[in-house]
């Protein structure tokens, strides 16, 4: 009886470690573009409670019409925030540096960095900020990925979000027969307060040809170089 | 029967540890010298220019009308840059290191996060990069110092608040190493030259001390927010003005 | 390396099947029209989030009129195949985009030809 145990012990560790090995595989390295074809969407009907909508209501109610042409937040350089920097479909890649303690993802757009910490489980005491606090772990092959302090967004924003959001993301890596290396990221929101169930969406990015690095976005460097240059010319969109 | 259970429980943990061996052994191999991890500045020993700098008239001409509010790009949320994301005192540095890149992070309060790529074992700089904020570098080990060359500098970008200007031929020589100090503890040193014939004579040189501070975090910038609400400030204010309706007359 | 990374990028490009939210609203503009101008460069801003080129064209009615032209951030541009010296103050151009609803002067890039005779293409559909 014992020697089964025994057995069975150091075949369990055996496969865990094997497994552990496999995930170590899993490299999520490198620079990645939205595939806007493969990838999911926000479902056009949200799934907010009544109390986010009749919040959403009054909110429009004060401050509509928009005229979104001068007064966008983007375009006033504000830039995103969890989950919608994992579920905008952009021209705009970002680059993944994946080391045994950390994966860090850099983006070009806003030049914004998110930090998945998958040693360290502490959460420590900070304050909530636009990429949250990370943690991730291994299942499988996939890493799956909690953020929670995500700095909240008022009820008439595009994508509001409560205090109490919660992202929960799937990352796994594989080879698609058209289109080569890819990475898919399954995002699931869960914001009680905002959404009556959770939001999902399936994110599909391609690797970039080699040689093909994530460049300088400066967002509001149109000001600074017109006023370095001089230039009379006004920005249209300011 | 004891006792071979007790052998097997030897060998049950020797294979335990075979297997989770081969597990580690399965990740990149850490480097001799690491220099992950983040870094805090050490304000208090930053090597001040001296007092006389060897400057061209040009140089010497621009820094007598500098004004921070009209040249100073972070004025405008514009990066540091590099250099200055390395000569700053003020925040953190972030190092990711693999075997085949280090990317440096620095998280001012300024629109974007300072991403520095810096390629080892490359080959050669390219002649004629674009000009860029992070310019181009490349590295390479000189046992356990890293010394990265880089060039292709934007030449509105300045060095400090004084407004050291410097032209699109600065060229940056920078020696890391890292150092064991009783107080501190583990502590990344980076000697930093600067090369520009146009801006100055001969090589500057200073050195700059970053402590290991592996829980310090980048808070969010606000420079942009600030800037948006002063546009919106701005234009609420002129609006007012435009409705002020005169005040009544007394009856 | 360099045509097939290119190719990759605008194929990339291309591959977007109607955008998603746009980062910076570009409602102003109207997509069902377009048009063609030539002209000459006045000033070229080649920068983020937005480059744009101010071009004097000379209209039917035998004036000179300023154009404004959009499009997209500096480094979309350079990933796509527009070389730094492609365009310059000075340049004769021939531009085809779309208008805005208010303003036929003012136009949303698709394609320029450059004085070399190069000719640069984007998008209007993709992500802003």
């Amino acid at each position: 009886m014992r020697w089964s145990l025994l057995v069975l012990f150091t075949l369990a560790t055996a496969a865990q470690s094997g497994v552990a090995a496999e995930a170590a595989k899993q490299d999520f390295s490198g620079v990645w573009f939205p595939d806007a074809k493969a990838s999911g969407r926000w479902p056009t009907e949200r799934p907010f409670t009544p109390a986010m909508l009749a919040a959403r209501a009054q909110w429009n109610k004060e401050h509509t019409p928009i005229d979104l042409t001068r007064d966008d937040e983007n375009l006033s350089c504000i830039p995103y925030t969890l989950p919608y920097v994992m579920t905008t479909i952009t021209q705009y890649p970002f680059e993944i540096v994946a080391t045994p303690q950390r994966i860090h993802l850099f983006t070009e757009v806003f030049g914004q960095v998110r930090r998945i910490d998958l040693q360290s489980r502490e959460h420590g005491d900070q304050l909530p900020s636009r990429m949250g606090q990370s943690h991730a772990r291994w299942e499988g092959t996939e890493l799956v990925v909690e953020t929670t302090r995500i700095l909240p967004l008022h009820a008439g924003h595009r994508y509001p979000s409560s205090p109490a959001q919660r992202v929960v993301e799937r990352f796994s890596v594989g080879d698609d027969a058209r289109s080569g290396r890819q990475l898919k990221v399954e995002v699931t929101v869960h914001d009680p307060p905002v959404y009556t169930e959770p939001v999902v969406m399936r994110m599909v990015y391609t690797a970039a040809p080699p040689g093909i690095e994530v460049g300088e976005y400066i967002c509001g460097q149109d000001l600074w170089d017109q006023r370095r240059d001089g230039s009379s010319s006004r920005i249209p969109w300011r | 029967m004891k006792f071979a259970g007790g052998l097997g429980t030897v060998a049950a943990l020797a294979l335990h540890l075979a297997t989770v061996q081969v597990a580690h052994a399965a990740s990149p191999a850490a480097a001799a010298t690491d220099f992950s991890g983040t870094w805090l500045p050490d304000a208090r020993r930053a090597e001040p220019w001296p007092s006389s700098l060897p400057l061209t008239a040009t140089t010497r001409r621009f820094m007598e009308r500098f004004d921070a509010a009209q040249s100073d790009p972070t004025t405008f949320c514009m990066p540091f840059g590099t250099p200055r994301n390395m000569l700053q005192t003020g925040y953190p540095l972030e190092i990711v290191q693999t075997p085949e890149r280090v990317v440096m992070v620095i998280q001012p309060n300024l629109a974007n996060a300072e991403v520095r790529r810096i390629p080892l074992n490359a080959g050669p700089l390219p002649e004629s990069p674009e000009p860029s904020w992070f310019g181009t570098s490349r590295g390479h080990w000189e046992g356990a110092t890293l010394v990265i060359e880089t060039i292709g500098m934007r030449d509105d970008a300045i060095l400090g608040d004084d407004g050291l200007p410097h032209s699109g031929q600065l060229r940056v020589v920078e020696r890391l190493h890292l150092e064991r100090d009783p107080e501190r503890g583990k502590v990344l040193v980076d000697d930093i030259e600067l090369h520009d014939p146009q801006a100055w004579q001969g090589t500057l040189k200073t050195r700059r001390y970053f402590s290991w501070a592996p829980d310090a975090r980048p808070r969010d910038p606000t420079c942009v927010d600030a800037l948006w609400t002063e546009k919106l400030w701005s234009e609420r204010l002129r609006e007012h003005a435009r409705q002020a309706v005169p005040a009544e007359a007394t009856p | 390396m360099r045509s097939i990374a290119h190719a990759f990028l605008v194929a990339l490009a291309c591959a977007a099947a109607g955008a998603a939210v746009a980062h910076h609203s570009v409602a102003n503009f109207d997509f069902t029209k377009s048009a063609t101008v030539t002209g000459t460069v006045q000033y070229f801003s080649f920068t983020s989030p937005h480059s744009f080129i101010d071009l004097q064209v000379r209209e039917a009615d035998g004036q000179e009129h300023a154009y404004k032209i959009f499009t997209v951030a500096r480094v979309v541009m350079t990933r796509t195949g527009w070389a730094a010296d492609d365009l310059k103050a000075g340049d004769r151009v021939t531009v085809t985009g779309s208008p805005d609803r208010k303003d036929p002067r003012f136009m949303y890039l698709n394609q320029v030809t450059f004085p070399s005779g190069k000719v640069w293409a984007h998008d209007p559909a993709l992500q802003r």
